[in-house]
C-alpha cells in the first residue's frame, strides 16, 4: 500500500504575513524526508498544509493526484497520519485508549472494536515497546514513553504516509535517538512514506533519506543529506559559520559550529 | 482496569466493566423509582393494584390516580431527566468545561423564554415545543455569536451564557407582566420546573422527541469523544470538527427544548448529571448513557420528594433539583479553579 503526497506552488498567508511562498514538493514514496530550517521559516506550516489541517492561500496539496482539501476527511485519514507537535490527551486516558483512537478512520459508531482493531492496536503497542504499560494512565508516563504512545496511535491508524511535527522536541538526547530510530525501523518494515519536521540538522542527516531545507518561506535546498548538508548551504540557510565533517560511525554529514 | 469486548454481528464495542455495572445499577434504580412513583405519595397504592390499573381491572379511583395522575408525572420526570442528562454531558464534553452546561450557558433560559413567549402572545400551549425550540436556538446562536473569538472559546462562552441567562430572565418577567394574574401564577410554577398536572399527551410529545434524539445523541458520542481531544488530532483522525460541533449544539438545544416544554426549566439537572456520572464511572468512558440515567434518577427523586410533602406544601420539583444542584455547582467551581491554578 503506497500513496503519493505532493504539493504544487503552495502559498500560505495569514493576512499580510506570508508563511509559505511558492513551495513545490513531492514526498518520495517509501523514504524519510526531513524538513529543516530556521525558526519561522514555515516548516510546520508546510506539514500542516500537507495533512489538510491548513488550507493554502494558493496552490494545491495532492494525495494520489487528487486535491486533498476536496477529499473526504475520513478517506484522507486512512492514507495520512499526523503526530502533532503539541500533544495533549483528555485526563484519565490510558495508553491503550489513546492507541485505539488511532483506529478512528476505520471505525464507526456501531463498529468500534472489531477483531482487526484489536490485533492492530496490540501490534502497535508492542511495536513501540509499551505492552507492559498499556493499561497505565498517560499522565504517569515519562516524556519518551509518552511520545512512544502517540507514535503507537498514529501506527494504529495504519496509513501509508506518516507526518511527524518535531517528534523529538521535548526529549533528551538518548530519547531523541530512540524515537528517530523507532521511526526509521517502522518505516523500513512497513515501507512507509515519512515526512518529519526536525530542528537538529545532524539528526536529520543521520535518519532521513531526503532533506528539504526552507528559508524565508521558500525551499532553498532539497536532496540527499550529503547534497544538502554542505558548508555553503548551512551558511546560507542558518547564517551559521561551520565545518561539515563525515560522522565517525556512519559517514553521514555532520556540522560542527564555529 | 478490566474491559469487555461486545461483538454482535457487524457491531462491536469495548466497554469498561465498571461502566457496564454502573449503568445496570442506575437502570435498576430508575425502575425502582418509577414503580415507587406509581405506588407511593399521599395516597399509597399496592403494587398489585397498580398492575390491575394497567390491566383495566382496578376500581375507578385507583385507575384514575395511577393512570391519569401518577403515570403522566413519572414518565414526564423520566423523559425530562434523560433529555437533560444527555444535553448537559454533551455540552460539557464539547466545551471541555464542567460548568458549560445548557442550564448555565443560556440554552435553558432561552427555551423557557420562548415557551413563555408563545403562551403570552399566542394564548395557547399547543405551540410550546416549537416556541421552546426557537427560544433555545436563538439563545444558543446569541451566546455563541457574542463569545466567538476566531472559534468557540469555552471560557468566554460560559461568561456570556451567564449574562444571557440573566437577561432572558428579565425578558421572561416582562412577558409575565402582560398576562393576567391567574395565568401568570400558573406559569411561575411551571418556570420553577414542575412535574405537576402533566397529561399523557404532553408526555407523548416529549417521548417521541426523545425516541428520535436519544439514539442520535448516543451515536454522536463516537465523534464527540474524538472532538474533545485536540482539534489537530481529531481532524487528522478524519473527524469533521465543525460538523461534529454543530450536531452537538443542535442535539443539545433540541433536547433541552423538549424537556423545558414538558416540565419547565428544571434547574441544575443538566449541570449535575455529567459530573456525577464521571464520579461513578471513575476515569472510564463513555459517560453519555450514565449521565442520562443520573439525570433520570435526579428528576424522579425530586418528584418523589415533592410528593412526600404534606398536602398544601406542593412544592414544584424544580425546588428540589435546585437544592441538590446548587451545592454541586459550588463544589465543581472550587475543584475546577483549584485545578486551573495548580
Amino acid at each position: 500500500m503506497t500513496a503519493r503526497l505532493s504539493c504544487e506552488n503552495l502559498t500560505l498567508s495569514y493576512g499580510k504575513v506570508t508563511v509559505l511562498k511558492d513551495v513545490s514538493l513531492t514526498l518520495p514514496e517509501g523514504k524519510i524526508t526531513a524538513i529543516v530550517g530556521p525558526n519561522a521559516c514555515g516548516k510546520s506550516s508546510l506539514l500542516r498544509c500537507l495533512c489538510r489541517l491548513q488550507s493554502p492561500t494558493q496552490g494545491q496539496v495532492r494525495l494520489n493526484d487528487a486535491p486533498i482539501h476536496k477529499l473526504n476527511t475520513r478517506d484522507v485519514a486512512r492514507q495520512v497520519a499526523l503526530l502533532p507537535q503539541k500533544t495533549n490527551a483528555p485526563e484519565g486516558m490510558r495508553v491503550r485508549d489513546l492507541v485505539i483512537r488511532g483506529r478512528t478512520p476505520h471505525q464507526s459508531p456501531l463498529r468500534q472494536w472489531s477483531h482487526a482493531d484489536q490485533t492492530i492496536v496490540d501490534d502497535a503497542i508492542e511495536r513501540v515497546g509499551l505492552t507492559a504499560r498499556a493499561e497505565q494512565l498517560l499522565s504517569d508516563l515519562s516524556g519518551g514513553q509518552m511520545q512512544r504512545a502517540w507514535i503507537a496511535m498514529v501506527l494504529a491508524q495504519d496509513t501509508p504516509i506518516l507526518l511527524l511535527d518535531e517528534p523529538t522536541t521535548f526529549l533528551d538526547l538518548p530519547h531523541q535517538r530512540d524515537i528517530l530510530q523507532l521511526v526509521r525501523d517502522l518505516q523500513r518494515d512497513k515501507g512507509l512514506t515519512v515526512a518529519m519536521v526536525l530542528h537538529d540538522i545532524n539528526l536529520a542527516a543521520r535518519f532521513a533519506d531526503q532533506i528539504v531545507a526552507l528559508k524565508q518561506q521558500k525551499i532553498v535546498a532539497a536532496g540527499a543529506p550529503i547534497e544538502v548538508v554542505t558548508q555553503p548551504n548551512i551558511s546560507e540557510i542558518y547564517g551559521l559559520d561551520c565545518a561539515v565533517i563525515p560522522d565517525p560511525h556512519y559517514g553521514h554529514p555532520h556540522i560542527i559550529m564555529k | 482496569m478490566s474491559t469487555v469486548a461486545l461483538r454482535l454481528g457487524g457491531a462491536s464495542f469495548r466497554l469498561a466493566r465498571r461502566v457496564v455495572l454502573v449503568n445496570l445499577l442506575l437502570a435498576l434504580g430508575v425502575h425502582v423509582l418509577l414503580l415507587s412513583g406509581l405506588m407511593g405519595g399521599t395516597y399509597p397504592i399496592a403494587g398489585a393494584d397498580v398492575v390491575a390499573a394497567f390491566q383495566g381491572t382496578a376500581d375507578p379511583i385507583t385507575s384514575m390516580v395511577v393512570l391519569e395522575n401518577r403515570l403522566p408525572r413519572v414518565v414526564t420526570a423520566l423523559g425530562v431527566g434523560l433529555a437533560l442528562g444527555l444535553a448537559g454531558e454533551m455540552m460539557q464534553t464539547l466545551l471541555r468545561n464542567p460548568i458549560a452546561s445548557p442550564d448555565i450557558i443560556g440554552f435553558t433560559a432561552g427555551a423557557g423564554c420562548g415557551a413563555v413567549f408563545t403562551v403570552a402572545f399566542l394564548g395557547t400551549s399547543t405551540l410550546v415545543v416549537p416556541g421552546a425550540l426557537a427560544g433555545g436556538l436563538l439563545a444558543a446562536a446569541l451566546v455563541i455569536g457574542l463569545s466567538w473569538q476566531r472559534g468557540i472559546s469555552p471560557g468566554q462562552l460560559v461568561i456570556t451564557g451567564i449574562g444571557v441567562t440573566m437577561t432572558l430572565g428579565v425578558v421572561t418577567d416582562l412577558l409575565m407582566t402582560r398576562m393576567d394574574a391567574t395565568a401568570a401564577a400558573a406559569l411561575v410554577k411551571w418556570l420553577v420546573g414542575s412535574l405537576q398536572a402533566r397529561s399523557l399527551d404532553e408526555a407523548k410529545v416529549l417521548w417521541i422527541g426523545l425516541a428520535i434524539l436519544g439514539p442520535l445523541a448516543l451515536r454522536h458520542q463516537f465523534a464527540l469523544a474524538r472532538v474533545s481531544m485536540s482539534e489537530e488530532v481529531a481532524t487528522s483522525l478524519g473527524v469533521d470538527i465543525t460538523r461534529a460541533r454543530l450536531i452537538t449544539l443542535g442535539l443539545s438545544v433540541a433536547l433541552v427544548a423538549l424537556a423545558v416544554a414538558a416540565a419547565g426549566p428544571l434547574p441544575f439537572v443538566a449541570f449535575v448529571a455529567g459530573p456525577i456520572a464521571h464520579g461513578l464511572n471513575g476515569k472510564n468512558r463513555p459517560t453519555l448513557l450514565t449521565a442520562a440515567l443520573v439525570g433520570a434518577i435526579i428528576t424522579l427523586s425530586a418528584d418523589a420528594v415533592s410528593q412526600l410533602m404534606p398536602s398544601g406544601f406542593g412544592l414544584p420539583a424544580g425546588v428540589f433539583t435546585a437544592l441538590v444542584g446548587a451545592p454541586v455547582l459550588i463544589w465543581v467551581l472550587l475543584v475546577h479553579y483549584r485545578k486551573q491554578r495548580s
